[in-house]
C-alpha cells in the first residue's frame, strides 16, 4: 500500500517538474552514475528501481528472452505496459545507457529503440587502475558536454559543486536513518523514496529523524524477538513483496548492505575531500576510485564485501550481544550476484555466520516457496 | 556425406593441431613455463611477445561440450552452489577446476599463474575469472573495452592501447621476461595471412549449393582461439581448409548436395549438437551455410571483409580489432552485418538462436529479428532455443519443429 502512495506522489512530482519545463533522464540503478551532474544541468534523474511481477515479465518477452535478469525484464515490462501508476514513464526524455552489466546495456538500448526515448551513453570502467580513471574522466566530460548541448549553455563548475554538496548532505542524513530504531520495512521505504526524490525530501527526512528520536527517548525500549539479519546482494526494489515475507517470517533487517541502502548512503565525501578541489569532476573520480564494494568493479569487490560484512557483524555482536545472520538476495539471471553467492556463503559460514542464498524472480507463484525457505532459515537462526 | 569425410585432410590436421596444443601446454606447464588463462577475445598476438603457455577456458568448455561431457562437469560447479542459470562455459570450466581436471577429456587446463579477462563480449567473464582469481590467489588483469555502437572512437582506442601497455608491464614484472614487439609484429603478419585464408574458406558459402556448412566453420575456428593463432601453423591449416573445400567443390562434393534451403545462423554453436543437427538438416535438404559467429573473426564493426592488421602499429591494430565482436552492443552494427550476409550469400531463411548461456548474443535478437523481417519480408526468420554447451537445456524436437516450420515458410514464400 505504501508503495502505491509513494508512486502516486512521485508521479505528481514528475508531472509538476515537467510542467516547469524540466526534462527527465532515466537510468538503471548504478553506483557510478553522476546524478549530481544530471541535477546540476537542470534535469530530473530518474532511477529505475521498480520491482516486477508476472505480467510485466511476460510483457518483456516481446523484446527479451526469458533467460534475462528478472529486474531487466521488469524494466522493459514497465515501458511496454505503462501501468497506471507508472504513466510517468511516458514523461522520460532520455535514457542514460551505462554498463552495470550486459542486461543494463541491452535493456537501455531496447528502451531507446522501441519506446522513442533518446539515448545518452556513459561507459563506466570495470577496473580502478590509472587508465580506467583517466577514461572515466573522459566519459564524464563527454556526458557533461552532451548535457550542455541539450540545455544550450555551459554547466558551471560551481553549480555541479553545489549539487554535490546538496546530495552529500542528503546522504549524511540518510546515514542517520540507518541507525534509527525503526523496522527494516520502514527504513527501506525511506531509502526507496530517497533514491527516487533525492535531496528534495531532505526536510521530511530531518523531521522523521527528529520525531523518531523523541519517541525513542520517551519510550522504554522493548526487546524484540525477531531474528536480526543483514540483507545483501540485489536490492529490494519498489513494490517487491520480499520485505513482507521476511518480516512475516519473524525476520528483522537491521542493515541493508545493498545499493538501495548502505552502498548508496556510504558514498559520502568528507569536508576535507570536498574542499580539496575546485573541479567537481575530480570529486566524481574520487568516488569512483574509492568505491571498492560495488559489484560492478573487478577484481576483489567480493573479497572487500565479505570482509566488510564480517567486520560489521562482529562489531554489532560486541555492541548488542547478538550475532547477525545474512540473507543474500539474488535476482534470477543476475550473473554478478549469482557468481558471488557460492563464495559468499562458504566464506561467511566458515566464520560461523549463517547465510541464506535467496535466488528468485518476481513471479507470484514463487511466493509460497520463498516464504517457506525464509521461515526455515529464521527457525534455524 | 559426413563433414569429416568431405574435408578429411583438414579434419585430420585439426585433430593433430588441437591435440598438439593441449599436450604442448601440459608439458610446458610441467616444465615450469608461465601459464596464462585468457578470455577468448584477448588478443593472443600480443601475448606472443612473451614465452607463455596460453590456455582458453571458453575453448576448453566448448571442447568438453562437444565430447558430451558438459553436464557432468557443470554439475560439479552446480553442486558447489553455482546456479544452473549461469553460462554453461563458466559452469563447465569451473567444474573442471573444482574437480582438478577429472572428467575433462584433457584432464583440465594447466594451473594458471595469471588470468586475463575482457569485458567487451560479456560482463560475466570477468566475474567468472574472478572465481579463479580467488581460488588460485593469482593476479587477474581485466581488459576493459568500452561500447561498440559505431566506428571506434579515438578515446576508446587509446584506452585499450594503454591497457595493453599496462598488461605488458605486468607480465614483464611477473615473469622477468622482456617483451619482444618483433614477435608480436610477426604474429600479426601471420594472423593477417590466416584470416585471409579463413575468408576464402567462408566465401565458398556463396556457391549454389554451398561449398561449406556453418558447422564446418564452427569446428575449424578452434585453432584460432588457441595459441596457434599468430603462427604459420594456423595459416597452413586455414589454407588447407580453403584448398580442400574448393577441391571438393570442383569434384561436385557439397555438404548438402541437394541443397534446397540456405540458412543463416545467429549465435554461438550448440557444441553438443554439431553432428546430429547438421545431419538432420541435411536430410531436409537444408544447410546452415553461414554464421555471424564465425564471420566476425578478423573483422570489425559488423563488416564482413577482413580488417587487415598493421604490423607496423601492433598495439593500435590489436586495439582496433577489439571492436570486432558481434555482440552485445550496437543493434545497428549487427543488423548491417546480417543484411550483408543475407544478400551476399543468397540466404533463404534466418535461424536466430536464443542461447540460454549467452545473454550478450541473445538479448537483442528479438529486435534484430523484427528489423530483419521488416527489411527482408520475403526471408522468413525463426527463433529457436539452445544452450551452447549444456545439452540438458536443449530440446531437439522443439527446435526441429520450428526449423521445419521455417522451411515451410520458405516454400510458401517461394510460391508467392
Amino acid at each position: 500500500m505504501k508503495s502505491l502512495e509513494l508512486l502516486s506522489e512521485y508521479s505528481n512530482y514528475l508531472e509538476e517538474q515537467k510542467l516547469e519545463g524540466k526534462k527527465i533522464i532515466a537510468f538503471m540503478s548504478h553506483d557510478s552514475i553522476p546524478e549530481e551532474l544530471i541535477d546540476a544541468a537542470g534535469f530530473i534523474p530518474l532511477r529505475l528501481i521498480f520491482a516486477g511481477n508476472d505480467d510485466l515479465m511476460n510483457a518483456s518477452h516481446d523484446y527479451l528472452p526469458p533467460s534475462t535478469c528478472s529486474f531487466a525484464q521488469s524494466c522493459i515490462g514497465y515501458f511496454a505496459r505503462k501501468p497506471n501508476l507508472y504513466k510517468f514513464l511516458e514523461l522520460v526524455d532520455y535514457i542514460l545507457l551505462s554498463n552495470h552489466c550486459v542486461s543494463d546495456i541491452c535493456v537501455s538500448e531496447i528502451i531507446s529503440d522501441n519506446f522513442n526515448v533518446e539515448r545518452l551513453n556513459l561507459y563506466v570502467p570495470y577496473t580502478r587502475n590509472e587508465s580506467a580513471i583517466k577514461y572515466y574522466k573522459i566519459e564524464l566530460e563527454n556526458l557533461r558536454k552532451e548535457l550542455e548541448n541539450i540545455i544550450g549553455h555551459e554547466i558551471p563548475d560551481q553549480k555541479i559543486k553545489e549539487s554535490i554538496d546538496k546530495y552529500n548532505l542528503f546522504k549524511k542524513k540518510l546515514a542517520e536513518i540507518e541507525k534509527l530504531e525503526i523496522s527494516g520495512s520502514q527504513k527501506l521505504e525511506i531509502f526507496q523514496k530517497a533514491i527516487l526524490f533525492g535531496p528534495k525530501i531532505l526536510n521530511e527526512i530531518e523531521k522523521l529523524i527528529q520525531k523518531n528520536r523523541e519517541i525513542t527517548s520517551n519510550d522504554s525500549q522493548t526487546e524484540s524477538n525477531n531474528k536480526k539479519v543483514i540483507f545483501t546482494g540485489c536490492s529490494i526494489f519498489l513494490g517487491d513483496y520480499l520485505m513482507d515475507l521476511i518480516e512475516e517470517s519473524g525476520g528483522e533487517i537491521v542493515f541493508f548492505n545493498t545499493w538501495i541502502g548502505h552502498n548508496y548512503i556510504s558514498q559520502i565525501y568528507s569536508d576535507k575531500i570536498l574542499n580539496s578541489t575546485d573541479d567537481p569532476i575530480d570529486l566524481f573520480l574520487y568516488r569512483f576510485k574509492t568505491n571498492i564494494y560495488g559489484d560492478h568493479s573487478v577484481p576483489d569487490s567480493l573479497d572487500n564485501e565479505i570482509s566488510y560484512l564480517e567486520t560489521f557483524i562482529n562489531e554489532y555482536q560486541k555492541e548488542n550481544g547478538e550475532k547477525l545472520a545474512v540473507i543474500n538476495h539474488v535476482i534470477k539471471f543476475c550473473d554478478h550476484f549469482s557468481l558471488f553467492q557460492s563464495t559468499l556463503k562458504e566464506r561467511l559460514q566458515n566464520k560461523g555466520i549463517q547465510v541464506l542464498n535467496l535466488e528468485r524472480d518476481y513471479s507470484r507463484a514463487n511466493r509460497g516457496q520463498l516464504s517457506t525457505r525464509i521461515e526455515a532459515f529464521m527457525e534455524m537462526i | 556425406m559426413s563433414k569429416t569425410r568431405r574435408l578429411e585432410k583438414s579434419a585430420k590436421n585439426l585433430t593433430k593441431m588441437m591435440g598438439m596444443y593441449y599436450t604442448y601446454n601440459k608439458i610446458q606447464a610441467k616444465k615450469g613455463k608461465y601459464v596464462v588463462w585468457i578470455a577468448i577475445v584477448v588478443p593472443i598476438e600480443l601475448l606472443k611477445g612473451f614465452d607463455l603457455v596460453i590456455a582458453v577456458p571458453e575453448n576448453h568448455s566448448a571442447m568438453c561440450a562437444a565430447k558430451k561431457l558438459g553436464p557432468t562437469l557443470a554439475e560439479v560447479a552446480e553442486s558447489k552452489g553455482y546456479s544452473m542459470d549461469l553460462c554453461s562455459y563458466a559452469r563447465i570450466d569451473m567444474g573442471s577446476m573444482f574437480g582438478k581436471g577429472k572428467n575433462s577429456p584433457i584432464g583440465g587446463l594447466p594451473k594458471p599463474d595469471l588470468l586475463i579477462s575482457n569485458t567487451n563480449n560479456c560482463s560475466l567473464l570477468s566475474k567468472w575469472f574472478d572465481v579463479y582469481h580467488r581460488e588460485y590467489d593469482i593476479p587477474h588483469f581485466i581488459l576493459d573495452v568500452p561500447f561498440c555502437y559505431e566506428r571506434q572512437k579515438e578515446k576508446d582506442l587509446h584506452y585499450i592501447v594503454n591497457q595493453y601497455k599496462d598488461l605488458i608491464y605486468l607480465i614483464e614484472d611477473l615473469t622477468d621476461q622482456k617483451f619482444d614487439i618483433e614477435k608480436v609484429k610477426e604474429a600479426i603478419h601471420q594472423t593477417n595471412k590466416a584470416i585471409s585464408q579463413w575468408k576464402r574458406f567462408l566465401s565458398s558459402a556463396a556457391h549454389h549449393p554451398s561449398g561449406i556448412s556453418a558447422f564446418d566453420s564452427f569446428v575449424h575456428m578452434a585453432p584460432y582461439l588457441s595459441s596457434h593463432r599468430g603462427t604459420p601453423l594456423i595459416v597452413n591449416h586455414f589454407k588447407l581448409l580453403a584448398d580442400e573445400t574448393e577441391k571438393r567443390m570442383e569434384e561436385g562434393k557439397f555438404p548438402v548436395p541437394e541443397e534446397k534451403y540456405r540458412l543463416l545462423w545467429d549465435n554461438i554453436a550448440p557444441w553438443h549438437q554439431l553432428r546430429p543437427m547438421s545431419k538432420k538438416l541435411a536430410q531436409l535438404n537444408a544447410n546452415i551455410i553461414y554464421a555471424t559467429y564465425t564471420s566476425c573473426m578478423g573483422t570489425i564493426e559488423g563488416k564482413l571483409a577482413q580488417f587487415p592488421l598493421d604490423p607496423s602499429k601492433p598495439l593500435f591494430s590489436l586495439a582496433r580489432i577489439q571492436n570486432a565482436t558481434v555482440c552485445p552492443y550496437g543493434l545497428e552494427l549487427r543488423f548491417n552485418a546480417i543484411s550483408k550476409m543475407i544478400r551476399r550469400y543468397d540466404i533463404d531463411g534466418v535461424v536466430f538462436t536464443s542461447n540460454f548461456s549467452c545473454k550478450p548474443y541473445s538479448l537483442m535478437q528479438l529486435d534484430l529479428m523484427r528489423k530483419t523481417k521488416k527489411k527482408f519480408p520475403s526471408i522468413p526468420c525463426v527463433m529457436i532455443n539452445v544452450d551452447h554447451a549444456d545439452v540438458r537445456k536443449y530440446n531437439e524436437e522443439q527446435v526441429f519443429l520450428k526449423i521445419e516450420a521455417l522451411l515451410e515458410q520458405i516454400d510458401n514464400s517461394r510460391q508467392k
